[in-house]
């Protein structure tokens, strides 16, 4: 790297993040966090599992998202009869000038830079896992031919938390391939009010490209310079453990109402969003706040909660807001005064 | 601040202790005083201080505690560790060292009251209400008070009597066992006065002390009856430094010795002329020291009258034998040959009848020295000095008490027998052996001193317990309580008694109590009439032995007032 200093590389790296968060506020009504968590999906090169009900932008976020970075951008609607082929293309018979007749890769909507999977949940878990399996080794094998997806790349899927019949949720090992898993809110009544303004009047928000394909990747490439010391490292490592419902480490918490804790993707998965939310805050390191911020969006998805936590009506926000609780309470200043 | 933190922990650790001894104390295993409890406290502190300053905290540990101190999000943290291949590594550098810039210490660690800090007060608190809580009046019925308040007032009495055991006016050096003694008193008194210790347990307690008072006179006896060996020993020295100094050497006093023969002749002679010696002025040691038997020392001890009687018979009978060897020798050969054993024996007996005149000579010298040397005034002092004190420490050691008056004695001939020393001091060949009899003599008087004063204290201490100490010999004690007031009486008239008795009267203020009549009644003791065990010693297990029967109805109801008297009565009327 080292194009530019550090102090430059990361006033570059806040002022292209302010640009798109701008950006994407021009037509993105409110839910900021909601937007930050997704451009540090996009520093971090992770996945994001949006999750909220019908309307609430979760499409149009991403589409701005695209526009913004003047990126290519497919949206896959899953329904229950789509096939692995809807999702990662097919071969196709087709006929050359010469009149010759052969087989010929045609691309589906996953060979985008960002892919909108609309209601993930919907999908037969055959074709969730086409594109889960394009997730996480950023190719896709057709044929038994071996396609390479451009990057930068990244999938932002939906789902919808209502109407459950029909649906088919994402498996355990499936979601684990997400970085953030995001619940978008409802809007204020305030934010509801601009969205109406703006949405029912001549006047449509429309978002410029303020940064390309290359800037992103030069993002991805700032993040992984930031420094993590031992504690903070060790800290985070506590929350992750501390949601093993067995072992060392175990918070109480969790033993009673956790079925399985976090993956090691959970421990990456902080660290580098701690990473990026230290250097948002205009520092060169991941302090433990970072580490405690980042802890929600990274876990929630990846914690399986038991039957009891389902009796004593546990969210896995709860479970993880005491996991954070309790490493907090283990890590205490080495000098007492 | 780690001197502050280092406080609380010193503080909070004396606590702990603290909270220890006066839970000790509550149990009644090991009695705690303010005092003590207070030097722990600020021993602890101290020590924590001190420990605190000198404690040194690794700068790594020292950046994270700031960290969260100041909120500085982990920068301190992150810089302190190797980042300079990394692309934010300077930066991280000049943020964490702006930020620190910011910082006060004061604002960073103030000086305020943190868990240690409050776990110490409370631990002091803790102490405190146990301390005061297990000494207090208030948790008390009026039967244990008034008990109590008994204990206290004989714990005050034991302290009085242990005060001069522990730091004697008249002693320099006071003696392990005394000291040990004393401190065993303070003890008890300590006990008593925070009433940690019922009646029964006092009187038991009283009882060991007297018999461990009683042992130590004994062994106080016996040191200094050591002490007056040695001295003796030195003594012995001197006189044959002093007979060697006059010319009297070991060869004079070699051939003053008599041969059996010599000895025979003098005894019979002696006899014959019926004569009685002075008493001799020398004791068998002394005379082997010196080299010569009894029969010599009579040679040697005749007065001049009876020296010159004995010559004369001598003579006399020299001449006797001469006449019956002339008488032989003129005998015609045969009845002179029949006769010529006679002849020689008679020779024999001559020769020796001469010599024994010789040493006649010889004797009346060195007696005339040893008698002058022996029978100086000076030296009498001090041999009558060391026989006395030789036989108070026999004495002492049978577990018989000294009275004052024959330590006022004693005290009287030491001084005498220290003075007699000096004035001998310059006609002595050796005056470090003068030095060493006074300082051995001196010696035992510290011991013979030490020894009274346990027997003292333990008659006090047992008087106080209502209780006649263990032999007691009817002698006054020298009651301090009745020294400081100023106000003493002693009448020294004798009042009227019954028997061989002579008592002594004594009126005099008995510290802040008013007046008070003490009795002192001297009399022989009747052989016979003392019992193996004295009473007092075996009174506390039978009072406990009846009380228990008392309680557990094994005597009959209408007997149970008489024993309870009966017990009361044998202790002096107290409980």
């Amino acid at each position: 790297m080292n194009v530019f200093d550090g102090q430059e590389a990361a006033a570059w790296f806040r002022k292209t993040f302010a640009d798109l968060r701008s950006e994407v506020g021009k037509v993105i009504v409110g839910q900021d966090d909601v937007v930050e968590s997704v451009l540090v999906c996009l520093a971090a090169n992770g996945h994001v599992l949006l999750e909220g009900m019908p309307g609430l932008g979760k499409t149009l976020l991403v589409r701005t998202v695209s526009e913004c970075l003047g990126l290519d951008f497919s949206r896959i609607q899953f329904t229950p009869d789509m096939m692995p082929a809807d999702v990662t293309g097919t071969n196709v018979l087709a006929s050359s000038e010469s009149g010759q007749r052969a087989f010929e890769f045609r691309k589906g909507p996953i060979f985008a830079n960002l892919v909108l999977a609309d209601e993930i949940n919907r999908a037969t878990p055959k074709t969730q896992s086409a594109l889960l399996e394009a997730m996480q080794e950023r190719s896709v094998t057709v044929g038994g031919v071996r396609h390479e997806l451009i990057e930068p790349f990244l999938v932002m899927a939906t789902q919808n938390p209502i109407e459950q019949e029909g649906t088919y949720p994402l498996p355990e090992a499936q979601l684990d391939r997400f970085f953030f898993k995001l619940v978008v809110p409802y809007p204020t009544k305030a934010e509801l009010a601009e969205v109406i303004e703006r949405t029912t009047g001549n006047v449509e928000g429309k978002a410029s490209v303020v940064a390309h394909g290359e800037d992103v990747l030069k993002l991805r490439q700032i993040v992984r310079e930031v420094p993590v010391s031992k504690e903070v490292l060790d800290f985070a490592l506590a929350i992750v453990v501390g949601t093993h419902p067995e072992g060392e480490g175990a918070c109480p918490f969790a033993t009673e109402y956790a079925r399985y804790g976090s993956s090691p993707r959970g421990a990456q998965s902080i660290v580098t969003a701690a990473k990026i939310f230290g250097l948002l805050e205009g520092r060169f390191n991941a302090s433990k706040e970072d580490v405690k911020k980042a802890a929600l969006p990274s876990l929630r998805h990846r914690v399986i909660l038991n039957y009891g936590a389902e009796g004593a009506n546990v969210s896995p926000e709860r479970l993880i807001k005491e996991v954070v609780s309790f490493a907090e309470s283990r890590d205490r200043d080495p000098i007492k005064v | 601040m780690g001197a502050w933190q280092g406080l609380a922990v010193g503080l909070l650790v004396a606590g702990v202790l603290d909270l220890v001894w006066v839970g000790l104390d509550w149990a009644r295993v090991f009695y705690a005083d303010s005092r003590g409890l207070a030097l722990i406290g600020a021993g602890g502190a101290v020590a924590g201080i001190v420990a605190g300053y000198l404690r040194r905290v690794p700068n790594l540990v020292l950046a994270q505690s700031i960290d969260r101190r100041a909120d500085l999000q982990d920068r301190l943290g992150t810089a302190m560790e190797d980042r300079s291949d990394s692309l934010f590594g300077a930066p991280l550098g000049d943020d964490a060292v702006h930020s620190l810039g910011r910082l006060s210490p004061s604002s960073v660690y103030p000086v305020r009251f943190g868990a240690w800090h409050i776990a110490a007060v409370t631990a002091a608190v803790l102490v405190a209400s146990i301390f005061v809580l297990g000494n207090s009046p208030v948790l008390r019925g009026p039967k244990t008070a008034s008990e109590r308040a008994e204990l206290k007032e004989l714990g005050a009495k034991v302290e009085r009597v242990a005060k001069p055991l522990e730091k004697p006016v008249n002693v320099a050096q006071t003696p392990v066992g005394q000291k040990k003694l004393a401190g065993e008193l303070n003890q008890f008194a300590k006990e008593l006065e925070q009433g940690k210790i019922n009646k029964e347990e006092a009187l038991r307690k009283a009882n060991d002390l007297a018999s461990k008072a009683e042992q130590e006179a004994k062994d106080r006896g016996q040191e200094a009856e050591q002490k007056l060996d040695q001295a003796e020993t030195a003594f012995t020295k001197m006189q044959k430094a002093q007979l060697e100094s006059a010319g009297l050497d070991k060869q004079d006093l070699e051939n003053l010795k008599l041969t059996p023969e010599e000895a025979q002749t003098l005894e019979r002679e002696m006899q014959e002329q019926g004569f009685q010696n002075p008493k001799s002025s020398f004791n068998d040691q002394q005379l082997s020291e010196l080299g010569i038997d009894r029969t010599t020392e009579k040679l040697a001890n005749m007065t001049p009258e009876q020296r010159d009687q004995l010559r004369q018979a001598i003579s006399k009978r020299q001449e006797e034998v001469q006449k019956e060897i002339d008488r032989i020798d003129k005998l015609p050969e045969a009845e002179r040959k029949a006769l010529e054993q006679q002849r020689q024996e008679l020779q024999k007996q001559s020769e020796e009848l001469k010599k024994l005149m010789d040493k006649f000579k010889l004797s009346e010298e060195a007696m005339k020295t040893l008698k002058e040397f022996m029978q100086s005034e000076e030296m009498k002092k001090v041999r009558e000095a060391m026989q006395n004190m030789q036989s108070q420490a026999q004495q002492m050691q049978q577990g018989q008490k000294l009275t004052k008056e024959q330590m006022d004695e004693l005290a009287k001939q030491l001084q005498a027998s220290k003075e007699a020393l000096e004035k001998m001091a310059k006609d002595l060949k050796d005056p470090e052996l003068r030095k060493q009899i006074a300082q051995q003599m001196e010696e035992a008087m510290k011991q013979l001193q030490s020894g009274q004063m346990s027997q003292q204290a333990m008659m006090q201490m047992m008087q106080s317990f209502g209780m006649q100490s263990g032999d007691s010999d009817g002698e006054a004690s020298s009651d301090d309580n009745f020294a400081d007031t100023g106000k003493v009486n002693k009448s020294e008239h004798e009042m009227e008694t019954k028997g061989n008795t002579r008592t002594t009267g004594v009126k005099g203020q008995w510290a802040d109590k008013g007046e008070q009549w003490s009795m002192t009644i001297k009399a022989p003791t009747q052989v016979g009439n003392r019992s193996s065990v004295p009473y007092q010693k075996v009174l506390p297990q039978y009072k406990s032995a009846a009380e228990r029967a008392l309680s557990g109805g094994k005597i009959p109801k209408e007997q149970e007032k008489r024993v309870k008297e009966y017990f009361d009565s044998l202790s002096g009327g107290k409980g």
